[in-house]
């Protein structure tokens, strides 16, 4: 593991878990779209995150994803 | 935002199970309250557009900046949410899911990006039962209709492709 601050990361996140909702936003720049995104049964908007951290998601312009829970 | 009480889900006998609404019957019949609890269907819908609205009003009401998404019942969710939104919103992109033939499509998402993703492998929601509610969907949303098969894919989603998609569709509406 590279040691901190020895090279800029590609992207950083604050993750925050609400009852109903978990929102990942990232931690600079303004807010300039937002995704809801809705999961499948019997799994947790958390389950989810890492659809948003990986691959093609991290050249998205995502400033705020917000993901709901289930009813 | 009230604690949302956890749902009985009649086709796994399972009490206390999350979920976006209950299932009675995996065979999707027709008419819709015979497979599914519409009501459940309804209250969902009604409080995930009311997060896409609040998000349209943080965002200065740039509409084209609020995007839906989905897996399985929540992409059956992203859709009817995406389409029934009054205010236009970015697009919508789903896997796995369906389209709920009570879905009032909004005048102002009309022409919004759509794309639902659904695996030829798919066997608990299979192709050959969700393909003709997508049918009806490109008639009455001919513009900007987009229904992917994926051979390879099952009841799960090929997240790359998927992402790749996303980064497309967000693209294209902002540049509008």
């Amino acid at each position: 593991m590279a040691e901190e601050g020895s090279q800029k990361p590609i992207k950083a996140f604050n993750l925050k878990i609400y009852e109903d909702e978990t929102i990942l936003e990232p931690t600079n720049g303004p807010h300039e779209i937002t995704i809801v995104w809705m999961h499948g049964l019997g799994m947790e908007a958390i389950n989810c995150v890492k659809f948003f951290l990986k691959g093609n998601s991290l050249r998205f312009p995502v400033i705020i994803t917000f993901l709901p829970i289930a009813l | 935002m009230p604690q949302a009480p956890k749902r009985f889900i009649t086709i796994d006998q399972a009490p206390g199970m999350i979920g976006w609404f209950d299932i009675k019957d995996r065979g999707f019949i027709e008419p819709l309250d015979k497979a599914f609890n519409v009501q459940d269907i309804r209250d969902s819908a009604d409080r995930l557009i009311k997060i896409v609205e609040r998000e349209i009003k943080l965002l200065n009401g740039e509409g084209k900046r609020v995007f839906v998404g989905g897996m399985s019942q929540g992409a059956a969710m992203a859709e009817i949410t995406g389409l029934q939104v009054k205010q236009k919103i970015g697009g919508v992109v789903a896997a796995a899911g369906y389209f709920f033939n009570i879905t009032e499509i909004s005048e102002n998402n009309l022409d919004t990006p759509f794309v639902a993703f659904h695996g030829a492998k798919d066997f608990l929601v299979p192709w050959d039962i969700v393909k003709g509610p997508y049918e009806d969907l490109k008639k009455r949303k001919p513009n900007n209709t987009e229904v992917i098969l994926l051979d390879y894919m099952g009841h799960d989603f090929d997240q790359e492709a998927i992402r790749e998609k996303f980064k497309e569709v967000i693209e294209k509406a902002l540049k509008a």
